[in-house]
Parts: C-alpha cells; structure tokens; sequence
C-alpha cells in the first residue's frame, strides 16, 4: 500500500498492510527520529525508534516496552502517541510535532501487522536485476521507461496524454540536450523527415543533437553547480580564480561520453591513476573548487577544517545524496550515519600540501597543475632541457676545476683569501643607523618610534646593538628581491637571551600579508632556524631547517646563502662560520617567489608586517651580499679560525669557467620561471606521501582537542556497503567503492538528476538528499531500473539521455487537463509530458542563439557580459577586482561561459534562479517573478537581442518576419491568432516610431553591435519590440 | 483572477500554486496564508500568528566592520589609566585572537582618546563622538553585553545576518518575509539600502540572499544611481505607452497559450508583467526625495540630500517604513578600524550618528516608532588592546567577538534601557555582580546576548516564536536561530 506518494491519504481499510519503507518511516523519522533516533548522545529516555532491537527491548526509564510486535495494547508507544496528557503525548509539545490521525492509524497498523523494520530503500545495495513490468496496453510503450509509466497509471486508471506535435518534441527535446532551440533550417530537415517516418527522425535528431559540441555545454552546467564551480574564490575580496580549465574539462568528458564511473573516478581520484594523465589530474580540481578566504587575521587551521569540511559536504551531495553536514557536530538525526562515518570520509580528503587560505590571484593555492598550451609547453620543454644541460655544465665544470683548484692553492704561498666587501653592512655598535641603507619599520608600526639600541653586555655602555621587539623592523631600500634564481647571502651577528617558542622571523624579503606570504625568510622556532624561499608555503617552495637549534645566551653569527640552484640544497645555513646540517622541508617550486602585492617588498630585518618578530633579540651587525658566499669568507665574516675549504671559494670567486658555468646556470633557472609565469596554474589534488591523521572534532570545531583517541582511519559510512577489501585506502579506493556496481547511491543519485534535467522533477523529488527524511520515489522500480541498466551500460550518460528523449512518456503532450489537475497536480505520474521554464542560461542562450549574435566559440577563460548598474563587483566591495565587459565577440558567448563572482553574481542569471555556487547545489528553484519580466524587457542583452533578430528578419511584409522570428524563438509557426495580435502591435510601434524616430533610433543603438541592416529605421525599431515580444512569451521561456 | 498582491513581487513557484489552489489563479497571498494556518503544506507550523506582535517592521542600520564599543558607548577609564601597559593575561584567558594581532609580541591596553557623558533621564552613556545620540538617550535600549562566535568579517557579518557562518543559509529579511509577508502590494517586502562609495569591508549579496527559501524572499537593493532597482528602465526609445502596449500584447498571447495549455502558471506570469509595470511608477516615486520639505533634511542633516549617503538611506528606511516595507536593511561600510583609529572613526561617527538619531525622532513623531523596530550594530567589537604599536596619538583595535555593545529602539523594547555589562577592561561580559563570565551558544547566560538571543528577540517583538518559523530542506527543518536562541525579556517593554 503507497498512498502517501500523492499525498493522498486513503480511507484505509482494516485490512491494508502497511510498508514499513513507504508509510511507517516517513512518520518515525520526521516526528519521532529527532529525539529517538540514531543520534544517541540526545536520546530520549535512552530510546531508539530506528532499528528493531532498541524498539522492541525493555525501556530503560519505564517500565514495559515501546514496541511490542502485534500487541497494540501492550505497547507503551502507542499509549504515549495517543495520550491527551501534555506530560506524556509524543511527540511532546515543546517539540512543535503533531501526528495526525492517519499516521497515528498507519502506526497503530503498523504494531499490529507486527512491526516489521526494513533497510532503507536508499542504503540497500542496488539489485542486481529489476523486472520490468508489462502493462496491459503493449502499443504505448516504446522502451522500458514507458513500461514501467504505464503500469503505474494503468493502476490508477489513468490514461496517458496524446503525444506532443512532432515540432514540440524537436524543440524540447533540442533545449534539453543542447540547452538552444532548434534553428529553422533543423525544423525544416525534421519536419520533412518526420513526414516520411516519425520515429526514425526522432532517432536521428537525437543522436545529432548528442554530436554536438553544445551537449557537453549543456549538460556540464548541472554538474558544474554539483561541484560548486565558479570564477572568484567567494569570501570577502573574492578575487578571481583561475579554475575555467576545470569547466572545459567537464564539458568535454560529457561530449566525448566519457563513462561516468570514470568521470566520478578522476574527479575523485585522478591524481592516483597509475600514470596518470593531464586530464585525468586536472580533474580533480573537483575537490579544490570550494571557496576559500584570504581575510586578514584568518587562522589557517580553521579555514583548512573548513575546506574538507566543504569536501566531504559535496561529495555526500553530489554523489551520494546524503547530507552528511549533519554529521560534522554530531551523529546524525535521521540516518544512521555518525560523527565516525563523517571524519572517516574526512580522513580521504585531508592530505594534500594546502595551507587552507589564499592570497591573491596570481598565488595559486598549492597544490596546482600547470596547463601549457602546446607553444608554452615547447617553451617549458625548452627551458628544462637548458636548465638541465646548465646544471650539468656546472657539474662537469667544477670536476675539471680540481686540477687548477690544487695549481691556485699553490700560489697562495701561505697568504689568506680576500673578502670583497659587502653590498650592505651595518655595524651597530655606535648605536647609529646610516639612513642611506634602512629606516625604521612601516605598516602596523608606521607612527612607531624607531627600535632603540642597547648595550650589548649589560654592565657594559658599549658596544651597542639594536634591540628588537618583536613587532618593528628595519626596512631596507635598495635590495632587489631574492627569487630562485639570484644568489645572495646574508650575515647576522645577535644575541638572543631566550629561544621563542613560536616561530618568529629575523629577517625577510618577502610581500603580502598574513594570509599568505612569499619570497625569502630567516625565522627561528624554538632555536631551530630555517631559510625559506616560497611562492605558496607550504606547497610551492623549498626551505632547509637546521637538525639543531642555535644557541641562546651568547653572540652567534648566522649567515644564510643561496646558491640559485633551484634546489632546495642550495639554501645553506653557517653558525660562527661552520655550516649547519640541515634538514629540507620542501624543494617543490614553479614561478616566481616573488609576487608583488599592496604589502612588503622590502628586505627587513627583525619582524615583518602582522607577523612575529623576533622579541628580545640584540642585533650586533648585519650584511647583504648580492652573491653565494663561500665557506671561507663564512668563516672570515665570523672570525673563525679553524679549518676551511678553500675549494668552493676557488670555484665561485677565482675559476673563470665555473664561474661562467653558474652564471649560466642562473640565467637557464631564470629562464625557466619565465617560461612558467604566464602559463596556467590550477588547484588540484596531489596526495601528500604520508597521510595526514584525522581527528573526530567535537562540535565540528577546528580547535577541538586532537588526542589520538580521536584519530579515525579512512573508511566509508559504516551503514552502507563495506569499502572493498582489495581496494586502497586512499581516494582511488573510495572511487572504487562509490562506483562499485552495487553502490546503493551513485547510480540512483545520478539517474535521478538526469531524469529531473528532462521531466523537471526527479522521480525523487529531493535530489539532495535520499535519506531517510528525502522523499520518496514516485516510481522506485523505475529509478532502480534506470540505475541498474545505466550500470550495465558501462555508465553511459548519452544511452541514458536517449533512451529518456526516445520514450513516449517524455514524448507526451504537456498540455494540463482539469481532471489531472486534481489527482496529480505535479504530474508526478507523468500522465502528460515535462513542461517547465527554462533556466537562466538557456533563456539567454536562446535569445543569442535566435538572434544570430551566438559566438559558438568554446573554452577558455571566462568573459564578461553585459553587467547593469556601475560596477557591481566593486560597488560594495572595495577589494574585489573591477568588472571590465568583455569587447566584441565575447559578449555573445553560451552563458556557461559567463563570469561566475561568488559574492557578486550576473544579476540576469540570478533573476532567474542561477545559483550562486558558493556550495553545492543539485536542484535550481524555477520562480515567476517581476524582477524577471524586467530582465527580459529592459535588460540591454535582450533588448540588443531582439533588435539583431529583427536585422536577421527584415523582410518588407511584416507577417513574414513574425513568422521567421516565432520559428527562431517558439520553434513554430505563429497561429492566426497570434499573428494579428503581433501585427496590429507592428503598426502601432511601426506609427510610433515613424512619428519620433529619434526614439526608433535610441533604441536600435542600443548594444554593442552595430546595426548592418539598411532597413528603415523605424521598421527595424518596430520589428525589435515585435522581437522583444515574442521573446517574452511564455511559448518561448517555457520548455513545453 | 484574484488581484495578486506583493507576495508575487518576487515570485511564487509552482508547488505553492497548486497546493493553494484553493486560492485561485493568480497567486496567494502570504497573509491569507497565515490565517489559514500558514499551511499550503509548507513548514511554517501553527502557532506563529498567536504571538501579539509589538513591531511590524525592522530597519535595520547595521555598522560594518565593527564599530569600536570602546570608544562610542562603553567607557573604560580603566583603559586610559593603564593605557600602554600589558592585557593581563588572565583577562584574555587564552581566548583566541586574529591572526593580526596574535603575532603581536605585546597587546597595550588603549584607552580610548574620546571623552564620555551619561545623558537624558536613563544617564545612557555615549562619547563625544555621538552628540546627536544624547538627544534620543531615553528612546533607545543599549545592549553592552553582546558576543558572536566568529573573528573574521566575512563569517561573522554572515552569521549575523543568517544566523550560520556558512553560506546557502536564509537572510533575516527572507525569514520575515517568508514569514509575514508584506503590507505593501506595490514594493518588496525586503529592502537593501547600501550606503554608496564606503569602501572598508565588503558586502555580499548572499547576506540579503534567500538561501533555501523561495527567491521571491531575497531582498531587492535599492540604488541610488539612474535605476533605483536594476533593470527597472524602459530601454532608451521605449516611452511608458509604448511599453504599456507591448504588455496588452503580450497579455493577449499569454492568455491565448494559457487557454492551450491550461496551466496557471501562465495566468501567474502575466500577473508579474502587470506587477513590474506598477514598480516601474511605485519604486522611483518611493526613493524620489524632492517631495520631503527642508525640515526633513535639516533633521537627517545636510548629507540627506545626497542620494546613497547613510543618512539619505535613513531618510528613505523611514519613507518606506511609512510605505509597509517589512525589512529595511542599511548597511554603512567603514567601521574596520585596525589602526589610525581616533581619526577613523571620527569621520565614521559623523556618517552616522545624526541620521540614526533623526531616524529615531522623526519615526517617533509620526508616531512609527511604536510598531517600528530600529536596531543599530556591526558585527563584532574591538579589542581594549592596540593593535599595532600605541603612541600617544594612535592606536588600532582588531576584531574581538567576545563582548560588543548595540543599541536597539522602538516596536517593543525598553526606552531609555541600558543592558549588560562588561569588565574594567571591556574584554568580557560580566554578571550582575561583576564577574566575568564566559557565556557560549550551548551554555545560556542571562546576563549575556548572544546573536541567536538577538534574533530571537527580534523575531519575538514582530510576533513569531523564533522556534516555530521553520523551513525544511534537505530532510531538516532549519531556522534562523538554529537550535539556540532565548528572547532578552529584559528588554523587552
């Protein structure tokens, strides 16, 4: 018994036997689930009404049993559901939950018939097989789809409506696998055909239409507001990201019917295929197309929770249908899915080299993927072969040198190696600073008084040293920033009384502000020093940290050198004049480490703007050398006296060739940041070598306290099929288990949107959510059908979209009758055919497209269309990008390729339910509204629109070109109704306009184009608001 | 055809058109809705109306950024007698700071610069920053003892206005329009006021946004250049008659589908075209401000004469106040003073400060201040540390959600009220008594006013038990308070 699908609740006779799936759970979950369902830690009186054991055990409060199988009486539950007490009626008052009549009859059915629990229907694996039923009229039905339609309105004894006009078929059908309506030259060859054979015109347009490039288009905007992709990164600045590559890649895996097993697989897990290929690691920019903040002040840790949070959010919405958000606080509500379930699929998502926020634009967050185009790719290819040759060059060089290197130390006869003097040094012994290098501090500390200078020994009045204080610096003039390829080298001589316990910087050359900085910097932490040379810490840089920490309580000198190898080896660090042994944090790197922004850009020394410095610390002197130093000149610098190599001061100061040898080397790493700067930098996934652990956070809070009691593995929501033993336990193995054959949700989450994307509504009609509070299927048998014969189809998305656009369900007629209205007002039983408005893109695509403005172009980056008002990106956000409209051409591209400002969407998409993207989202609204009527009626894309249609008309009979232009927008011939009522608004716009033609012109003018027809301008003017017209018809911007 | 009425402004989908088909084509009014039980199957549940609403409507002028509480309402001579000296680190009590000052090797307690007095018979307190506010000391609720959960802008102006950090979630707007509807046919129920050119922290429209609720509950942004709401203007060439015979046109096709198709979605679309033609008159004749005498401006001062200045927009609340607006939301950019903080927000204060107190007179001497809820706040304080070094002529203060005072009037609450404490050192709320507390969402505080308390508060003053407006989505039946949130009764008249 199923009368709760149409909300109709049947009379119901003694007699019926109720499902637990379809009539009992819908009741428990939302009324009684809340307080006693899976969510154990909140249950009341510690009772479970989810799962037959906890129902039927003894209360642990009361005496008796909620449920007692087949005994009404006995059942305490029963009692306490029909209680007029307002202390003992479930559900409680407080609770603003009634059961009405008839669910309380169903329950007490229910418990009657024995209380029988069953999975939910979601969660159970999907069958192997579904039998397809027969319904008694054979001649309807065209493919399976139909069959199962039929024999549900057969049952309800309703017959199903007369199939739509070949011609409304053609155009629904074009909008629904293209997004476009169909051209006048593609009616006419269908129309023709369809005079000869109905069906196999259908079959031909179809797989026409399935051919085109504008399928992919088409169908990838679903996908792309699933996986929350837009062009700006969303909060606060919301600056614009470089992710377009990730929209092109789904566009093209739809037309090239890539399997959708494999689409989920490298969306998931691309990176992890063996060999993996560009694409297949492009595609995982999935996991890195949520929002993310670069807000001064933000914690980086929170904002890292919060990104895998937003992993897992989308990927539990998306693929799954479950809403697993629920889960983050606490266990969950209504389904059985907990707070393990949660940060065990956390723990898949966690560990890649991410710090959790970004800076800028040009900063992409790591870790990325660089997409050269084939001449950047040659150039790339180019750079690295030179690199690779001037590094062994270098090799080979300082090999050949050691024969000259034991001739020189020869002629030294006992005399020392000379130190070149320094670009920049300062002894601050005399307590004096020379202006001409540096000045105290700017930012934060711009009205600061200048640091002071204290005896270096106390009892002592000199020498003197500059006292830091953690927060101001001494900022340097002239000292070029470092980046990957200059050498340099600096020497520090302090005295620190105490090791700082976090990390505080000694000296920097680096910009930006705290939400990410890059460039060079010398910080100490607890003692340990590390050198750092970094576009995106921590995953594009290298950095080196000594294995000991530096000595507090008496004078040290550090020096730090770069070689300009590009290796991270080649950031050394000297205590007194020894090197250090190091360890190396990180030597992965692509651009430049010095990217400029409003803050920093000058070398400093003591602290750096909105970080720490180094508190306490008594700077003796400082030194700039705008080269590598040697170990000898180390050891001079810091007076120390016992052995040293001569060797490398032989090759980098003396030795011609290996001198010549290195300069060649930092000229082919020049070139190489140069062949990477202008290429294309994605976010992608990229697996760190060792899983990072993942923690149950108490109340989803990034600081809640990490003990490894609270450490879970990876796994998969535990109520659901197990994760496959074979598999990894990485992203690749949670691709395999969600596309494993059986998965109870991927197909039917996935066939259940397409088939919303035909008919309007999924045959669930909560596509976010198939737990146990979504809805129900109209047709379950059907949605496992389609689910398991997509599978079997090697999930095959186009077969998918065929065998919908080819049944006669789909091909009915959409017209309402009053009969229907009342038995299935939402045509949930599809007794006629789908009839809904278009959406925000296909509206604005089929007045490009009508017109003959469509620039048909694809890819790339996005453009800027027509934006109303000043500029709305930065009218109430001063640190947002301007809005700059695209020029020519780019006005007139699909809407796909529009734009997409998290905090700032198009206004004309919004209009019409385009979302924003800043999360998930796998269901648009379709509205009605006035705002939506002043889009299309004033907006000047549609109005240019409009008058570009009436030029590709102009016709000296005004009835031919209503007629052409009610082909191009309605997809039909006008009726003789419709003609007279456009033609006497012809002649009266036409009078109108012929009496004030500085108004006819105005409004031609309007739009970027320019008028090419020599029409008269008044006609052109009056045919443009017959245009207009149309356009905003209902026969046009409805799907029918 | 029923006449459709400002619940379509926005629109009304298909599901709300067949399940009050009862209602006829064209249309239901919300209203009607909330006499018939709120139902229609939607999850507003019995109960809402039953509560005697003390406000019709709210403006809302709120201050983003964060305006210094310091140095506008709450004085601390404790500040300026230890100015410079170190935060006990008692008083922070290991709370976390923003990543702009926590790297900060000192936090030095800054006094505030500005001078303060008690005025009007309640002795309310304000700084020299806002004479004007003196003049309305007995007409408004200060509430000193206010906090939030998030540090940085973006989620905490987020959650004040949705009442969750994350995005997707209902603005207040949306709620009340969801929930009560509009007194207005020929305006939106939810209206935007943004103050123009400000600069400072950013806005978003996700803020006036309706998340999971109908979009017809967005709010709509009034503007002050050439169109007041965006794509209102015909195209240049289109005169009003012109246009007028377009729509009977387009009317007449509409009705000829409509007898093909039979569905009233096509009667409802037609009831939108006549309804954005009203707007197209109804709108301009609303933010048109040349009908108001001089005394109005010299009431809201001089700036009210420039179209988008704060105090134009609160000259404009109150026209649409007047007009049944449910929801008017102001926002004034600009209050993010992390350094350069005497000469900031100096400039600041005087944006404001005589139009919110002109808005309070003039709503109270049309005799609107009684059913009109006017409140007054940004989304966090500031801190009673510097940030950045302290001289004697400056200083910054950086975000601090722990405690931050707002003021609210009119529609319900207590005149001339002063709530809530803080300590010496206006760091933490303290009790009664004195004693700093420590107050969260899942640990209620009496003494304290957490944003899902304000909320609660506002929804109970418009008449709505905040636990009971309710929408389901996703299986779950959200709110805007969550699952906490108590009224201030204290507060309330």
């Amino acid at each position: 018994m199923r009368f709760s699908l149409l909300g109709i609740l049947a009379l119901l006779p003694a007699s019926a036997e109720v499902s637990y799936n379809y009539d009992v759970r819908p009741i428990l979950s939302d009324k009684c689930f809340f307080c006693h369902g899976p969510d154990e830690k909140e249950n009341g009186a510690g009772l479970r009404l989810d799962n037959a054991a906890s129902a039927f055990a003894a209360l642990k409060e009361s005496d008796g049993f909620a449920i007692v199988p087949g005994k009404v009486e006995e059942s305490v539950a029963w009692h306490r559901i029909i209680s007029s007490e307002p202390d003992e009626v479930m559900p409680p008052p407080k609770s603003n939950l009634v059961l009405t009549d008839d669910e309380k009859e169903i329950l007490r059915l229910w418990i009657e018939q024995g209380a029988p629990y069953e999975k939910h229907w979601a969660f159970a694996n999907l069958p192997p097989e579904v039998k397809v039923p027969q319904p008694a009229n054979q001649e309807w039905p065209n493919n399976a789809i139909d069959q199962f339609i039929l024999s549900r309105l057969e049952k309800e004894d309703i017959a199903p409506s007369e199939p739509a006009s070949p011609l409304r078929w053609l155009r629904r059908a074009t909008f629904d696998l293209t997004g476009l309506p169909p051209s006048p030259e593609e009616i006419e060859r269908f129309a023709t055909a369809a005079r000869d054979n109905l069906q196999t015109a259908k079959q031909e347009a179809v797989e026409r239409l399935l051919q085109s490039q504008s399928y992919g288009e088409h169908l990838a905007v679903g996908w792309l507001d699933a996986a929350r992709y837009a062009d700006s990164y969303g909060y606060q600045s919301d600056k614009l990201n470089t992710q377009w590559p990730y929209r092109d890649w789904v566009v093209e895996a739809f037309n090239s019917n890539l399997p959708y097993n494999d689409f989920l697989t490298w969306n998931i897990a691309g990176d992890l295929l063996p060999n993996a290929t560009r694409e297949q690691k492009l595609a995982t920019a999935f996991n890195r197309l949520h929002r993310l903040n670069n807000e001064g002040g933000a914690i980086f840790e929170e904002w890292r929770t919060e990104n895998i949070a937003d992993r897992v959010h989308t990927f539990g919405t998306a693929v799954l249908g479950l809403t697993m958000e629920c889960t983050r606080c606490h266990d969950h509500k209504y389904d059985p899915l907990t707070m393990t379930d949660y940060y065990s699929l956390f723990a898949f998502f966690n560990s890649i080299d991410e710090n959790g926020m970004y800076d800028r634009t040009e900063r992409v967050p790591s870790p990325t993927l660089l997409l050269p185009d084939e001449k950047q790719e040659n150039q790339l290819h180019q750079a690295e072969s030179r690199l690779a040759e001037a590094r062994s060059n270098y090799q080979n060089e300082l090999k050949a040198s050691q024969e000259a290197f034991q001739n020189w130390l020869t002629t030294l006869d006992g005399r020392g190696v000379g130190l070149e003097m320094p670009k920049i040094g300062l002894d601050f012994s005399t307590g004096e600073l020379n202006p001409k290098f540096a000045k105290f501090a700017e930012g934060d500390h711009g009205n600061a008084p200048p640091l002071e200078f204290k005896p270096l020994h106390p009892n002592q009045p000199e020498p003197l040293a500059l006292a830091l204080d953690g927060d101001r610096y001494l900022s340097f003039h002239d000292i070029p920033s470092f980046d990957r390829w200059t050498p340099f080298s600096i020497s520090i001589t302090l005295l620190q009384s105490q090791s700082t316990q976090h990390r505080a910087v000694l000296a920097h050359h680096s910009r930006g502000t705290d939400a990410g900085f890059n460039g060079w910097d010398l910080t100490l932490e607890k003692g340990f020093l590390e050198s750092r040379l970094y576009r995106v810490w921590p995953g594009n840089g290298m950095g080196v940290r000594t294995l000991e920490p530096i000595p507090t309580g008496e004078l040290q000198n550090i020096v730090a050198t770069w070689d300009a190898s590009d290796q991270a080896s080649g950031l050394k660090l000297y205590l007194n004049g020894i090197e250090l042994a190091t360890e190396i944090l990180r030597d992965k790197k692509v651009k430049s480490a010095s990217v400029t922004t409003q803050h920093g850009g000058k070398f400093a020394l003591g602290s750096r703007w909105r970080d720490a410095g180094l508190a306490g610390a008594l700077i003796a002197d400082f030194g700039h050398f705008d080269r590598t130093l040697s170990q000898a000149e180390v050891a001079k610098i810091a007076d120390y006296s016992g052995e040293v190599s001569l060797k490398d001061y032989f090759t980098l100061r003396v030795h011609e060739p290996t001198r010549k040898a290195k300069e060649a080397l930092h000229q082919a790493v020049k070139a190489l940041v140069d062949a990477e700067e202008p290429v294309n930098e994605i976010p992608v996934m990229e697996e760190l070598d060792h899983p990072l652990p993942a923690y149950i956070l108490d109340r989803g809070a990034y600081d809640a306290p990490k003990t490894p009691d609270k450490i879970v593995p990876r796994n998969t929501p535990a109520m659901l099929m197990p994760f496959p033993e074979d598999a990894p336990r990485d992203r690749l193995g949670l691709a395999q288990w969600t596309t494993h054959p059986d998965n109870p949700l991927t197909a039917r989450v996935f066939v259940n949107r397409m088939w919303a994307a035909f008919f309007g509504t999924g045959l669930i009609d909560t596509p976010e959510n198939l737990g146990l509070q979504g809805a129900l299927p109209s047709h379950p048998e059907l949605l496992d059908w389609l689910a398991r014969n997509f599978v079997e189809s090697g999930w095959d998305i186009k077969a998918l979209c065929r065998q919908i656009v080819l049944s006669s369900t789909y091909g009915q007629n959409s017209r309402h009758c009053p009969e229907l209205a009342e038995i299935d007002p939402e045509n949930r039983l599809l007794a006629r055919g789908p009839a809904h408005r278009l959406s925000a893109e296909q509206i604005r695509d089929l007045s490009l497209a009508a017109s003959g403005l469509l620039n048909p172009a694809a890819g790339g980056p996005p453009v800027s269309p027509y934006q109303p008002g000043e500029d709305l990106w930065t009218e109430s956000n001063g640190m947002s990008p301007p809005y700059r409209q695209s020029v020519g051409q780019a006005l007139y591209r699909r809407s796909l390729y529009s734009v997409w400002k998290r905090t700032a969407p198009l206004p004309n998409m919004l209009a019409f339910d385009a979302g924003s993207r800043e999360v998930c989202s796998v269901a648009r609204s379709r509205t009605n509204t006035p705002l939506q009527a002043l889009v299309l009626l004033n907006d000047v894309q549609f109005v240019e629109a409009a008058r570009h249609l009436a030029e590709e008309i102009a016709h000296d009979e005004p009835t031919k070109e209503i007629e052409a232009a009610f082909l191009r927008l309605v997809g039909r011939q006008p009726t003789a109704e419709e003609q007279e009522v456009l033609l006497s608004l012809y002649q009266e716009q036409l009078d109108r306009f012929q009496k004030n033609p500085e108004a006819a012109l105005k409004l031609v003018s309007l739009g970027e184009s320019d008028v090419e027809s020599d029409h008269p301008t008044a006609k052109l003017a009056a045919s443009t608001v017959i245009c207009q017209t149309i356009l905003n018809l209902d026969a046009t911007i409805w799907k029918r | 055809m029923n006449t459709p009425t400002i619940d379509d402004f926005l629109g009304i989908n298909r599901r709300h058109f067949f399940k009050s088909s009862a209602a006829g084509v064209g249309g239901i009014a919300l209203s009607s809705l909330l006499q018939n039980s709120l139902g229609a199957g939607k999850e507003i549940p019995s109960g809402l109306a039953d509560l005697a609403p003390k406000a019709k409507r709210v403006i809302y002028l709120f201050q983003s950024g964060g305006p210094a509480q310091h140095d506008l309402f709450d004085d601390k001579p404790l500040l300026r007698e230890m100015n410079g000296q170190q935060l006990p680190s008692e008083v922070r009590a290991g709370q976390r700071l923003t990543g702009m000052s926590a790297m900060q090797s000192s936090l030095p307690l800054a006094g505030s610069h500005f001078s303060f007095g008690k005025y009007g018979q309640s002795g309310a307190e304000f700084s020299e920053l806002l004479p004007y506010h003196r003049e309305i000391a007995d007409d408004i609720c200060i509430v000193k003892s206010m906090y939030t959960e998030a540090i940085n802008h973006d989620p905490a102006i987020t959650f004040f206005q949705t009442g969750s950090q994350i995005a997707g979630r209902p603005s207040f707007g949306s709620w009340i329009s969801y929930g009560l509807g509009s007194l207005n046919e020929n305006l939106p129920s939810f209206i935007v006021l943004v103050s123009a050119g400000q600069g400072g922290q950013p806005l978003y429209s996700r803020l006036w946004g309706s998340g999971f609720l109908d979009s017809k509950h967005q709010g709509v942004q009034f503007r002050s250049g050439k169109d007041p709401v965006l794509y209102l203007s015909n195209p240049e060439g289109i005169c009003r008659t012109s246009r007028r015979s377009t729509l009977d046109a387009l009317n007449k096709l509409n009705r000829q589908q409509f007898e093909r198709e039979i569905d009233p979605e096509i009667e409802s679309r037609i009831a939108q075209y006549e309804m954005a033609y009203r707007m197209q008159t109804s709108v301009p004749d609303t933010t048109d401000l040349s009908d108001e005498p001089d005394s109005t401006f010299e009431l809201y001062g001089e700036d009210s004469r420039k179209p988008g200045t704060f105090a134009a927009n609160c000259l404009l609340a109150r026209r649409l106040a007047e007009k049944g607006t449910r929801f008017i939301q102001l926002y004034h950019q600009g209050w993010d003073h992390h350094g350069g903080l005497p000469k900031g927000i100096r400039n600041q204060a005087q944006e404001v400060d005589q139009a919110s107190a002109a808005l309070i007179k003039d709503l109270k001497q049309r005799g609107l201040l009684e059913d009109t809820l006017v409140v007054w706040g940004g989304e966090f304080g500031r801190t009673a540390y510097s940030q950045g070094t302290l001289t004697a002529t400056d200083y910054g203060r950086d975000h601090h959600p722990r405690c931050f005072t707002m003021w609210l009037a009119g529609g319900g609450v207590k005149p001339g009220l002063t709530f809530g404490k803080t300590d010496p050192y206006g760091y933490n709320i303290v009790d009664a008594g004195g004693v700093p507390i420590s107050p969260d969402k899942h640990h209620y505080h009496p003494d304290a006013v957490h944003v899902h308390d304000l909320q609660a508060t506002i929804l109970h003053l418009l008449g709505v038990d905040h636990t009971q407006l309710t929408h389901k989505y996703q299986g779950r039946r959200f709110r805007l308070t969550d699952v906490h949130g108590k009224v201030v009764k204290q507060i309330l008249t």
